[in-house]
């Protein structure tokens, strides 16, 4: 197969080079490297220039496609990867690659690290950043229907919820598997239970986040007033609103902190880069709080170097969430599919 | 050119057949396997057909096709035919207009019709149906409306003297002419039914197509074996499908392209009123939903896109997304036309169509096995293209050069056989006549195969959105990215975008359709 393939790649060249003016300037001196991200990964302008000042290393960022896209593909190409370091596996995800064997474990010792995330990254990664995926909630609508909001799971399978819920499907978006891990976290023998309840009492599931966020969710004319979206969810609605909110108005929609599942993202060496101890030294300057602390308002999430001075502006509007669910991502590895088809079978 | 042809021109004529092959082998049929041969193991190739949905999946992957497929041609033959016969002001808008939803984000045209059906029929086969009908009529038009336009209406008119009603004169004397257009039409459209992802995972409500099975198994499932078996099988059936079709398609090249002048007909300006509006409706949802906001108007999202004002996590650089655009639609159209002229070229000599079939192949393939399939093919020096920024764009070829085919064939081979010889006797080569004589007489469709070449590139959203990109978002991505984070504004923007999106297409569309002479030679 590997030679059939190289002579049909060879046949491909001759096609190729005619459109590809080669562009690469192959002179260059100094290190480039690589970041594989998830495409929504848009840290600010100009961010790399310090690092670049200090070590004369470029930094250039390539897209994968969403976090599960880029893993997949990372698993393919274990050894012989399309960059340097990759930014953005989470919880959910690790234990793939891990399995796969894509990293070169390097953890990044930069001080005011989160030990508590340290400890979830298997010596092989360095967290990040950290999230959560909470069911929000329509302030509004919720006192036009005089209901108060929920504060747990078994609330959202009472009967005074039923049928105002609506979450994206665990078995096609990353947003609804995380809701459902939220679910065995909090209960890990009765959440088979939870889930029968909250089918009896008509949850909604729909293909992606966007069509329970943007087309069920009663904020935007839908009319689900709970929906499973994320902790940042309600500082947006703030900051991104349209038109604007008078200043000191309370936040249109409130994440059920208690529902709150946490996903880390971590970043990693990848395993046959050249340039190892220069990815290392990138890795560190993720870690910084130069980086760090950009990352609550490009990214909404929160840093995971606790160093990281938090700005104002996503900051005040975000409600703490101090005891989120967690799971090990080798947890999650040994029985996700077997999770996956349970549910299936209760939902679909 | 039965006879014409002495071996050596014909072994030339061969060569036109190898850049398309080469193509859809390179980065379809190459990577697929090469995926499935690193991947699979003999546990997965059995396997994977006991997991749970899977038959499912392929019972509705079976329904969903033939059901959205009727459907959609159904509900195009009328456009097509009015389109196609009657001239009359605005024809070129609205030509444009009804071709506009094939390239449309999915995502924004789902949530349009998430608005517009009515809440029992919201989620299911209906709304896949009818939503793949919305996307897919354009290829019916496209595709019959100018093999529609060259048939003689005395054909017609003969039978109706002998007595024909007006459907039987349809049934026995338009429907075998348009046999092989219709044919064409049921393939692609049939095709992109069959692979369908986005509508499926979105209107499905709990229903799964193969494409979206072997998207789980691979994106969310990471069982990337089980997913390449499903793909290959996905493939393996795509191609019986193409042998099947084209041992009973042989397309009659003989009939010499008629054109007739027909006047304006009222019903032919009824229907493409029709069709026109009801395109429009969900266009008008997306425009609306970039311009209000709570109950109210705004520009708020526009303001975003058109000025540098810098809201955190919103940071979008329209003018350089636009840009890379249009330069990859640039760049798509400039490899898919030359090569659909070639194909085109070889089918007319062979007078087979097979090289056509083999060609829409690639519409067959999974998606999802084609990006991670190209990853890992092209993976080492010198072959190393995984992120090199010129990937999408070919890769956009390969999608656009179906279509281009549809456009430029059934007027290249309609050129009458006796100019190619005049000129051959008179001591032209073959390059020269095929210059002097084919180019020039299917110039008006390689106008035509350029817009719709532009406009799939700038739309193109299936394999391309699973290679690596060297910091290159293109509309639909941006779209995809924006429509993915919460507030008023990220919605305002990303709908913006989509804006944008649609009104490039349409001046694609529009500049390079001129009436309908252009999809005729003769």
């Amino acid at each position: 197969m590997k030679t059939r393939t190289s002579a049909l790649a060879l046949a491909t060249i001759a096609l190729a080079t005619t459109v590809a003016c080669s562009s690469d300037d192959a002179t260059k001196k100094d290190v480039t490297l690589t970041i594989v991200a998830y495409e929504s990964f848009t840290p600010p302008e100009g961010i790399f220039d310090a690092f670049t000042n200090e070590t004369g290393i470029s930094v250039r960022i390539v897209a994968a496609g969403d976090a599960g896209e880029m893993i997949a593909k990372a698993t393919l190409t274990a050894g012989n990867p399309e960059g340097d370091v990759m930014w953005g596996v989470d919880n959910t995800l690790l234990s793939r690659a891990l399995d796969a064997d894509v990293f070169d474990p390097y953890v990044s010792e930069v001080d005011g690290l989160d030990p508590d995330l340290v400890a979830t990254a298997a010596d092989v990664v360095t967290p990040v950043d950290y999230g959560d995926v909470c069911v929000n909630y329509d302030v509004e609508r919720l006192e036009q229907l005089g209901i108060d909001p929920p504060t747990s799971f078994d609330d959202l399978a009472s009967p005074d919820y039923r049928g105002l819920l609506v979450t994206p499907s665990a078995l096609t978006s990353s947003t609804g598997l995380a809701f459902l891990l939220g679910t065995i976290a909090d209960d890990p023998d009765g959440w088979q239970q939870t889930w029968r309840d909250l089918r009896d009492n008509d949850v909604l599931v729909v293909g992606g986040w966007y069509e329970a966020y943007y087309t069920e969710f009663s904020r935007y004319g839908g009319d689900r007033p709970l929906v499973v979206s994320y902790a940042s969810s309600p500082p947006a609605e703030i900051l991104f609103a349209d038109p604007p909110l008078p200043d000191g108005s309370p936040a249109p929609t409130a994440a059920v902190t208690s529902t709150c599942f946490r996903q880390i993202e971590y970043a990693g060496v990848l395993r046959g880069s050249k340039h190892v101890d220069e990815a290392r030294a990138l890795i560190d300057y993720l870690v910084s709080p130069t980086f760090q602390e950009s990352m609550p308002e490009s990214l909404f999430v929160f840093p995971a170097n606790e160093r990281a001075n938090l700005s104002d502006t996503f900051t005040t509007y975000v409600q703490p969430v101090t005891d989120p669910l967690v799971m090990e991502p080798a947890t999650i590895a040994a029985s996700r599919d077997a999770w996956l088809e349970e549910w299936d079978a209760i939902v679909g | 050119m039965p006879s014409s042809a002495d071996p050596a021109t014909a072994g030339r004529v061969r060569l036109f057949a190898v850049p398309g092959l080469v193509m859809v082998l390179a980065l379809v049929v190459v990577p697929v396997f090469a995926l499935a041969s690193r991947t699979i193991d003999s546990a997965s190739l059995f396997g994977v057909w006991s997991r749970p949905g899977i038959v499912d999946a392929i019972g509705f992957t079976v329904a969903e096709t033939i059901l959205s497929t009727l459907v959609t041609v159904a509900l195009g033959l009328a456009p097509a035919w009015a389109l196609s016969h009657h001239s009359m002001p605005g024809h070129r808008f609205a030509l444009a207009v009804t071709t506009v939803p094939f390239m449309l984000p999915t995502v924004v045209v789902g949530a349009a019709f998430l608005g517009l059906l009515p809440g029992s029929v919201e989620r299911g086969l209906v709304a896949v149906v009818v939503t793949h009908a919305y996307f897919n009529v354009a290829v019916v038009i496209r595709t019959v409306a100018p093999v529609w336009a060259t048939i003689d209406p005395m054909l017609v008119a003969a039978a109706r003297n002998l007595g024909a009603s007006r459907s039987r004169a349809f049934v026995s004397v338009t429907l075998p002419l348009l046999k092989p257009a219709l044919l064409s039409a049921v393939a692609i459209v049939g095709f992109m039914c069959a692979t369908s992802y986005g509508v499926v995972r979105m209107l499905g409500g709990g229903d799964a197509t193969l494409e979206v099975e072997v998207y789980r198994r691979a994106i969310l499932f990471g069982d990337i074996a089980g997913a390449s078996t499903l793909a290959v099988a996905q493939l393996v059936v795509a191609a019986i499908c193409l042998f099947v079709w084209v041992g009973k398609d042989r397309v009659v090249f003989t009939e010499s392209g008629h054109r007739s002048r027909r006047r304006d007909h009222p019903a032919a300006r009824v229907v493409a009123v029709i069709a026109t509006v009801l395109t429009a409706v969900p266009i008008v949802a997306l425009v609306l939903s970039s311009i209000r906001s709570r109950g109210h108007w705004t520009l708020a999202g526009w303001r975003l896109l058109t000025s540098d004002s810098d809201v955190p996590g919103l940071r979008v650089d329209l003018p350089d997304v636009l840009f890379r655009s249009l330069t990859f639609a640039a760049i798509a159209a400039a490899i898919a036309v030359p090569v659909g002229i070639a194909t085109s070229t070889f089918s007319a000599a062979a007078r087979r169509t097979i090289l056509d079939r083999v060609l829409l192949l690639p519409l067959g393939a999974s998606a999802v096995a084609v990006g991670l399939g190209i990853v890992i093919t092209y993976d080492s020096a010198p072959f190393d293209f995984r992120s090199s920024w010129w990937l999408p764009p070919v890769v956009h070829a390969v999608v656009a050069l179906p279509f281009v085919i549809r456009v430029i064939q059934p007027v290249q081979s309609r050129i009458p056989e006796h100019l190619r010889s005049a000129a051959a006797t008179l001591g032209a080569s073959p390059l020269r006549v095929w210059a002097t004589v084919d180019v020039p007489l299917i110039s008006g469709a390689i106008r035509t195969a350029v817009g719709l070449s532009l406009a799939i590139s700038l739309g193109e959203f299936g394999a391309t959105s699973f290679l690596t990109r060297n910091d290159s978002d293109t509309l639909p991505i941006t779209v995809e990215q924006l429509l993915g984070r919460s507030g008023d504004l990220a919605r305002l923007a990303g709908h913006g975008v989509a804006v944008v999106l649609l009104l490039v297409t349409l001046v694609a569309l529009a500049f390079t359709t001129r009436s309908r002479r252009s999809w005729s030679a003769s």
